[in-house]
């Protein structure tokens, strides 16, 4: 791994945040290209997808690896693209669909997002509305989706939608795959409170799909639903602390060079930072050592995904602090969400508008992806087993 | 019904991912002789005062479950396992509210002169610490990193050989051990000694807030002591004694968090009120999530603190500080919410929770408090990297 990154990264590489946003967004599509060339833009897949056939532990390191340098795994599309809906596929998918959705997707022809939450329909997923209703051989959908990321740079969404409005709420919604390019689907953008417009509205108007775009079954979307969110986090238990590690290296050299380092109560609040994201590792160790042996993610990334959020929270709260008066001027280079959209790129500088943007962008850590509130009652209800 | 030992809905091995099956099954003997030989009457009962049972128990620990013997090397009757299953050990020392003399005699004592490098001394009492027979503490300056005054005890040479003069505080089970070996400054620096007599030496037990443990406090006058490595270079043994006492309390509290999490989410399965069991209420429900999430990230950090103290991968002072941190400040926190989802019983004199809190405050604060060792991470952290 270190050899193919010696290889294709110049000497001086110093992450993508040395690049302006203009430069990192070019590279990050001409890396794209270099990992599909060698397989590792989808490193788990079997190699008669595209993919590298890596196992598990490799694909860990490959992670760490990437991680470290601060090299991008794909573009944004594709934590949706390969991460959620090819996974998903290869497990639920007709070989049809594998055939025809999954090259598309490594070739970067197919870009997607996705269609889960609605305005009315947040936590409580189930609760959505949009209908998909069977006309001849396509499903005529209508209806609204939300917070919708990348979706504007996409052209296929993955939709949950009720086909069967009589049913319980679990049981008639399926996961329909939706090509964005049709009259009947508009996308706009929501500006977020860091000022950035990355999520979005989707509107469905009598838009339409082929009747055999159905991820599973017909009104079996929700179980298809809870695996495709299992796959958000896989070898994340071995990448978030380094790159929350990384961060706060960051945030030490800030401290250090104006002089924060010296006041007992920021020096307390930063040595407790750094308690926080070696416990993370910690945890991160164990949880991969499960992994690693073949447990699916399942109920633990409740406690992983509550603990790194929150935490991120509280040690950005402490760069506004260390920044001091900085923090009233936004200047410098923001970050540009190339490489994720948790911490800033590797390499980024330490100029104001990099912490100030992290740290409204990590408001956002507690919200998605099933809420703290949802977590903490997860792991009441699945990992102690408190009642309902 | 929902017995009150009812295992959570996770699986142990689903806890344990790092830990063989041979360590596994030796946990369990370990939890099962303390449910039997160590329940919460016997914790009672020497809160008063010393028991017979206590020197029993001890003795089975050490001759049937060779606990004291782990991380020792067989010369000397140990069986050279490693510190994951001293922490095992401690864990359901932590579980079981224990306060007998493992963690002065074996984690401070038994390191400390094995460390030390002294042969003689080590054959001496190695052997009849490992069969259980003699008790040892070891009196830090300061006990630890602490603040206090107290200046500390120095020692001279004279024509008969070292004596000790000064006051240590605080000394864990200062007041029965058999052995008492001393941090003393000498005209070399730090020094470590054993004590060879008890002529000049008042041993006054203190009141502790935590009744689990006892401390004591050891007044020296010129006491004739044997030393250990050579005068002035005691530092690095002190040092590493110190980290693996903290990994040591990490790992009771991450037993005694255990206990609390598993007593209180049994509780709220089975305490109703408004017509339901309370632990549906999200409020309480959430204070239970938040308790497991600290218990599984301080059983992380102290397995990988074992792992660590075994291969010498990291920096041990650096790591030990991070783990004993989080470990205690979560018992601590743990502890505290046990009190309040029990409500009023739990505020009892016969309930348990107040045994862990006040055991989990004495965790925090012993061998340096929370803040002590971020003021320390933050010296090595935030120093400039060459």
């Amino acid at each position: 791994m270190r050899e193919f990154l010696a290889a294709e990264l110049p000497a001086d590489w110093r992450g993508v945040g040395a690049l302006d946003a203009e430069a990192a967004d070019a590279f990050a599509e001409r890396w794209r290209v270099t990992l599909f060339e060698h397989g590792f833009l989808a490193p788990s897949w079997p190699s008669e997808y595209g993919g590298a056939g890596l196992t598990p532990l490799e694909q860990v390191v490959l992670a760490e690896e990437f991680a470290r340098v601060g090299v991008p795994t794909g573009i944004q599309n594709d934590v949706f693209s390969i991460v959620m809906i090819g996974n998903t596929l290869l497990h639920w998918g007709t070989e049809e669909q594998k055939q025809h959705f999954l090259p598309r997707i490594l070739s970067g022809e197919d870009r997607w997002c996705q269609g889960y939450s609605e305005p009315g329909a947040g936590s409580d997923l189930a609760g959505l509305s949009t209908r998909a209703e069977l006309d001849g051989d396509e499903w005529i959908i209508n209806g609204q989706k939300i917070w919708t990321s990348s979706g504007h740079l996409a052209n296929w969404i993955f939709v949950l939608a009720r086909t069967d409005p009589d049913a319980p709420a679990h049981s008639g919604i399926s996961l329909l795959l939706v090509p964005m390019d049709q009259p009947g689907v508009e996308v706009r953008p929501i500006r977020n409170m860091s000022g950035d417009s990355d999520f979005n509205e989707v509107f469905f108007t009598d838009a339409r799909c082929p009747r055999e775009n159905v991820v599973g079954e017909v009104n079996g979307g929700w179980k298809v639903a809870m695996t495709l969110l299992g796959y958000e986090r896989g070898e994340a238990a071995a990448t978030l602390p380094i790159m929350f590690r990384t961060e706060l290296d960051r945030l030490f050299a800030l401290a250090r060079e104006n002089g924060a380092a010296e006041d007992p109560v920021l020096r307390d609040r930063l040595a407790d930072a750094y308690v926080g994201v070696e416990v993370m590792r910690f945890l991160g160790m164990s949880s991969l050592a499960r992994f690693l042996e073949g447990h699916p993610p399942g109920p633990d990334a409740a406690v992983s995904k509550l603990y790194w959020s929150e935490y991120h929270q509280k040690v950005t709260e402490l760069a506004l602090d260390v920044l001091d008066v900085e923090s009233l001027v936004v200047q410098g280079r923001r970050p540009t969400n190339v490489t994720m959209f948790q911490t800033d790129d590797v390499g980024a500088p330490n100029d104001s508008a990099s912490w100030i943007t992290t740290a409204m962008i990590s408001r956002s850590g507690t919200i998605y992806a099933g809420t703290s509130e949802i977590q903490k009652t997860i792991i009441g209800e699945k990992l102690l087993g408190l009642p309902k | 019904m929902i017995r009150p030992h009812e295992p959570t809905a996770r699986s142990k091995e689903a806890m344990d991912p790092t830990l063989d099956d041979a360590q596994r099954a030796y946990q369990e003997s370990l939890r099962q002789f303390f449910q039997s030989k160590w329940p919460e009457s016997s914790v009672r009962a020497s809160m008063e005062a010393r028991t017979e049972e206590e020197t029993r128990v001890w003795r089975q620990l050490a001759q049937q479950l060779g606990v004291a013997g782990l991380t020792l090397p067989e010369e000397v009757g140990g069986s050279g396992s490693t510190q994951i299953e001293a922490m095992l050990v401690l864990e359901e020392m932590g579980r079981a509210l224990y306060g007998g003399p493992y963690l002065a005699t074996v984690v401070l004592a038994a390191n400390a002169l094995m460390l030390s490098g002294d042969g003689a001394a080590g054959k001496e009492y190695l052997p009849a610490i490992v069969a259980g027979e003699l008790t040892a503490t070891l009196a830090f300056a300061g006990n630890g990193r602490d603040r206090s005054n107290a200046p500390t005890p120095t020692a001279r040479r004279t024509a008969g050989g070292w004596v000790v003069a000064g006051t240590a505080h605080r000394v864990i089970d200062g007041a029965s051990a058999d052995r008492i070996l001393v941090e003393a400054d000498t005209d070399e620096g730090r020094s470590l000694f054993v004590l060879e007599s008890e002529d000049g030496l008042v041993r006054r037990q203190v009141e502790t807030m935590d009744q689990t443990r006892r401390l004591a406090r050891l007044e020296m006058t010129d006491v004739p002591a044997r030393l250990l490595c050579a005068a002035g270079e005691a530092a690095g043994v002190l040092d590493r004694v110190r980290a693996l006492a903290c990994l040591a309390l990490a790992a009771e509290a991450v037993g005694g968090a255990a206990r609390c999490v598993q007593e209180t989410v049994a509780y709220a399965k089975v305490r109703h009120q408004f017509g339901r069991p309370i632990g549906s209420f999200q409020a309480v429900k959430h204070r239970c999530a938040e308790m497991q999430v600290r218990l599984e990230t301080a059983t992380a950090a102290v397995r990988h603190g074992a792992r660590v103290a075994v291969d010498g991968s990291e920096d041990l002072a650096l790591l030990a500080s991070v783990v004993k941190v989080h470990a205690a400040e979560s018992y601590f926190r743990t502890a505290a919410d046990t009190i309040q989802l029990f409500g009023g019983i739990g505020f009892t004199w016969e309930h348990f929770a107040h045994l862990h809190f006040k055991r989990a405050k004495a965790t925090e604060l012993m061998f340096g408090s929370p803040r002590d060792h971020r003021r320390a991470i933050a010296n090595t952290v935030l120093a400039v990297r060459g």
